[in-house]
């Protein structure tokens, strides 16, 4: 039994537990799966954050379905869910996919895994799949049993960071300034832009303590930076005009005033204005004006994070999905080849933050970092890899560069 | 339904679950920073201790900040190195709550009447040649820069401007700086938009002048999120240094307490914490030494002496006291005269009295420090005989070793005797976010914020 299993058990068994919320979801799913009728045996594949929830679901569930006349048995969960299904004998897979919010919550489909054998080759699906859900409010032994199984396996933090600063970072870009074709970065630090090589070594500094003040001084480091076609755009909330920058060797030349904050950058940028006095963006077009704490546009999605700690995502032919405990990091990153939200946690002033990957699935990779990310760049190669890079804030008041990568 | 449509509405569905209400990542602006502040905190008006300091700094910040590891940041304005001097150029949209923009003459008009009250502001100024001359003249002049031609080379000049002493205030009401906050009253304050920094978090201010019972209940309820004149942290620094003055021809007298005077045993029963006791001229957060300091075998005298002290710290009133009763079982008769701060240094510079409680917030650097502690001595040749040498040190790390050496060195020939040294008496409330320290060891609520 492994741990995960045994944990549960124990919860499931503690004197007094009434209706705990992993055998009530089982419950549920029970019932609608012996309304469908499925051809037995029923193999059953959870996935989810947690391992450890989803071995104890997927154990009492095919316990339920087996008390009920429905021979179950338990498969780890993937994309060759259905292959192993059928290698085990079973005939109908139930895949699910699990939540822990304010309540446990599970959704998935259930199909029939015969195989034509006239199809020949071909790996026609056949039979009928249907829509499967439950929720019911998650209790203590299903929020342990997501903390305990929650990992940040999938994403590693460099140990040490890449660079650190005496005050706190106000934005953070990647791109190519200098036409090598590799990416620097630029950050937007107390009042002067610092664009930093793949090693975290200064290449070049620019002061914008010359720029006429924001009429509404904003006490929070704030801002945006934008690098596109080899230029820096960078808008200060500190300073009234925004300004664009040429890496000229090691100097940063200024070409011009003009231009404004953006939430992402490039062609898909979605111009915005400063909130007076306030680290805060309203975009300057579309039906979308509420006041956001920033955002990213990238590929047709697009992405807003509200003060609320939730955060609207919005992708092309979609309907928009509403994020919950999203902070003020957040950004739309390519990763695994589709595109994720990898966003700080919404804690106020947590010592440790979490940085979660949000994606299509229910799959979510997360990863505890300390400080406050109040930034997230991607960048396409950082050492000779894609990753991410936080800005994070420090409990003593200065701010750290920190690189994320995908694990190998 | 396909499948991938049905997977499709499934990860919709999750995506959609309801989720509870968080709290913010980035501050959160709007709401009241409530203060419960004990009555001899709200009687310092002019901010001479760490917790007056704190209180005041809300409506009128200081024109730098020091942060912890000793580095100014400019709030009010930027100090420049000239080739005679500094220039204290004042930053824009530092204004008073009258509309009246900070510049030289507000600076020096307010700097004058520092100079008048406080020894903490003539040791900070005394590097700048005829200081009271230039100020004088600057009140005439127009412009945002204060010129200071110094005397002798002062390094630590530039770190000394951010001390609470300098924080200009142009008279004796709460918006008479240029703060965080705009005063609406006595009690109340309102964000002030136009701060240089940027406003603060809260929208408004309120202050609560409490029993410490019923302070520490507010803070414990959650009706205040900062206690200003209780508890405190031992770890943070403490600066608030007490020493005891004397005239020289009290010298015997003051020679009577060696042997009796037991420093540690005075903060553990009559100043209470956070402090320490201090035997070397510097604290020991300045390297100064540490523990209760030499005892000798008592000796007995005779006479009468007057000794004053600061009537609204009640500390130092019990430390006077015992001073008192240690006096009289050596055989003088000590009278106590209360003061307020700013009478307790006219009157001692006029003359009165033999002894004197004098406390100071010292600044965080050596030579500083040193330097107030010398302005407490009526010896201004040798104060610029010292200052001057330490000045010419370029090395900082040398000019605070250097500092700390004279401080040994002048322990027993200055008529000032080291007693003990208090850190900040404050408690906030453990869910505010952003609340740090800065150089002198004091809380800045400047940044702060509840989630």
């Amino acid at each position: 039994m492994s741990a995960g299993i045994a944990l549960a058990v124990a919860l499931l068994a503690a004197p007094g537990a009434s209706a705990p919320a992993v055998e009530a979801l089982a419950d549920q799913l029970r019932e609608v799966l012996v309304a469908a009728r499925p051809e037995a045996p029923v193999a059953v594949a959870v996935q989810g954050t947690s391992s450890a929830l989803c071995e104890s679901v997927g154990a009492v569930l095919a316990a339920r379905l087996t008390g009920a006349g429905l021979p179950a048995l338990v498969l780890p969960g993937g994309p060759d869910a259905p292959a192993r299904a059928r290698g085990q004998g079973a005939r109908s897979l139930l895949s699910l996919q699990l939540r822990v919010d304010g309540q446990l919550a599970a959704a998935g489909e259930l199909r029939s895994v015969w195989r034509n054998f006239w199809a020949g080759r071909t790996p026609v699906e056949a039979g009928p799949a249907r829509l499967v859900s439950a929720a019911v409010p998650a209790d203590l032994a299903a929020r342990l049993l997501a903390a305990a199984g929650a990992s940040g396996a999938s994403l590693i933090l460099d140990p040490a960071p890449l660079a650190r600063f005496a005050v706190r970072t106000a934005a953070l870009a990647s791109g190519d300034l200098d036409g090598d074709g590799r990416p620097e970065l630029a950050v937007l630090v107390g009042d002067e832009v610092v664009v930093l090589d793949a090693a975290g070594q200064p290449v070049a500094r620019h002061g914008l303590s010359d720029l006429p003040p924001a009429p509404a001084p904003v006490r929070e480091p704030f801002g945006t930076l934008c690098i596109a076609n080899g230029l820096l755009a960078v808008a200060s909330a500190s300073a009234e005009a925004a300004v664009t920058l040429q890496l000229r060797g090691s100097q940063l030349v200024r070409l011009g005033h003009g231009g404004g904050p953006t939430l992402g950058c490039g062609a898909s940028a979605e111009p915005a204005t400063f909130v007076p006095g306030m680290a805060r963006l309203q975009l300057d077009r579309g039906q979308e004006r509420e006041v956001v704490w920033g955002g990213d546009a990238r590929g047709g999605h697009r992405l807003l994070l509200f003060p609320d700690g939730t955060a609207r995502w919005s992708a092309p032919g979609a309907g928009p999905r509403v994020l919950g405990q999203v902070g003020a990091g957040a950004a739309l990153v390519s990763w695994g080849g589709e595109l994720r939200v990898a966003a700080s946690s919404a804690a106020a002033a947590p010592a440790e933050d979490r940085l979660r990957l949000l994606g299509p699935g229910a799959e979510e990779p997360s990863l505890a970092v300390p400080g406050r990310i109040l930034q997230v760049q991607p960048t396409d190669d950082l050492g000779g890899a894609p990753a991410l890079v936080l800005g994070v804030w420090t409990a003593e008041g200065g701010s750290e560069l920190r690189v994320v990568r995908g694990a190998r | 339904m396909t499948v991938q449509r049905a997977v499709a509405a499934s990860v919709l569905l999750l995506s959609t679950l309801p989720v509870p209400a968080l709290a913010a990542a980035r501050a959160r602006v709007g709401g009241t920073l409530r203060l419960a502040v004990l009555p001899e905190v709200r009687a310092d008006r002019s901010g001479d201790t760490p917790e007056g300091a704190v209180m005041r700094g809300l409506s009128a910040a200081p024109l730098c900040r020091l942060d912890a590891a000793g580095r100014p940041e400019p709030v009010l304005a930027d100090v420049r190195r000239t080739a005679e001097g500094i220039n204290v150029v004042a930053r824009p949209g530092a204004r008073l709550a009258s509309g009246t923009a900070l510049g030289s003459a507000e600076l020096a008009q307010a700097w004058l009447r520092a100079l008048e009250r406080s020894p903490v502001a003539r040791a900070l100024l005394g590097p700048v040649r005829d200081a009271a001359g230039v100020l004088d003249r600057a009140t005439r002049a127009h412009g945002t820069t204060l010129t200071l031609p110094l005397v002798h080379p002062w390094p630590d000049l530039e770190a000394s401007l951010c001390h609470p002493a300098l924080t200009p205030v142009l008279g004796d009401g709460a918006g008479d700086g240029i703060g965080p906050y705009v005063p609406d009253g006595p009690d109340r304050a309102r964000a002030s938009a136009d701060f240089p920094q940027g406003r603060p978090y809260p929208d408004a201010l309120a202050l609560a002048t409490l029993s410490r019972r019923a302070a520490q209940r507010a803070l414990e309820s959650h009706a205040a999120q900062v206690l200003l004149g209780d508890g405190g942290d031992p770890s943070a620094r403490a600066l608030y240094a007490t020493y005891l003055v004397h005239r020289p021809a009290a010298r015997p007298l003051v020679a009577l307490l060696d042997g009796r005077l037991d420093r540690t045993a005075l903060v553990r029963a009559f100043v209470g914490g956070p402090a320490a006791a201090m035997p070397g001229l510097l604290p020991p957060a300045l390297g100064g030494p540490e523990g209760a300091g030499g005892s000798a075998s008592p000796a007995r005298g005779s006479g009468a002496a007057m000794l004053l002290y600061l009537q609204d710290r009640p500390g130092q009133r019990a430390v006077a006291q015992r001073l008192q009763i240690l006096l009289r079982d050596a055989g003088v008769q000590l009278t106590l005269g209360a003061r307020s701060a700013e009478a307790l240094d006219r009157d001692w510079r006029g003359g009165q009295g033999d002894l004197a409680l004098r406390s100071v917030l010292l600044p965080p650097l050596p030579a500083p420090a040193l330097a107030v502690v010398l302005e407490l001595a009526p010896d201004p040749e040798l104060a610029r005989r010292e200052l001057a040498a330490l000045g010419a040190l370029p090395d900082g790390d040398a000019r605070a070793a250097r500092a700390r050496e004279r401080a040994q060195q002048l322990r027993g020939a200055l008529p000032v005797v080291p007693l003990y040294v208090e850190g900040l008496r404050a408690r906030v409330d453990p869910a505010m976010v952003d609340v740090r320290r800065d150089g002198f060891g004091l809380m800045v609520l400047d940044d702060a914020w509840s989630p």
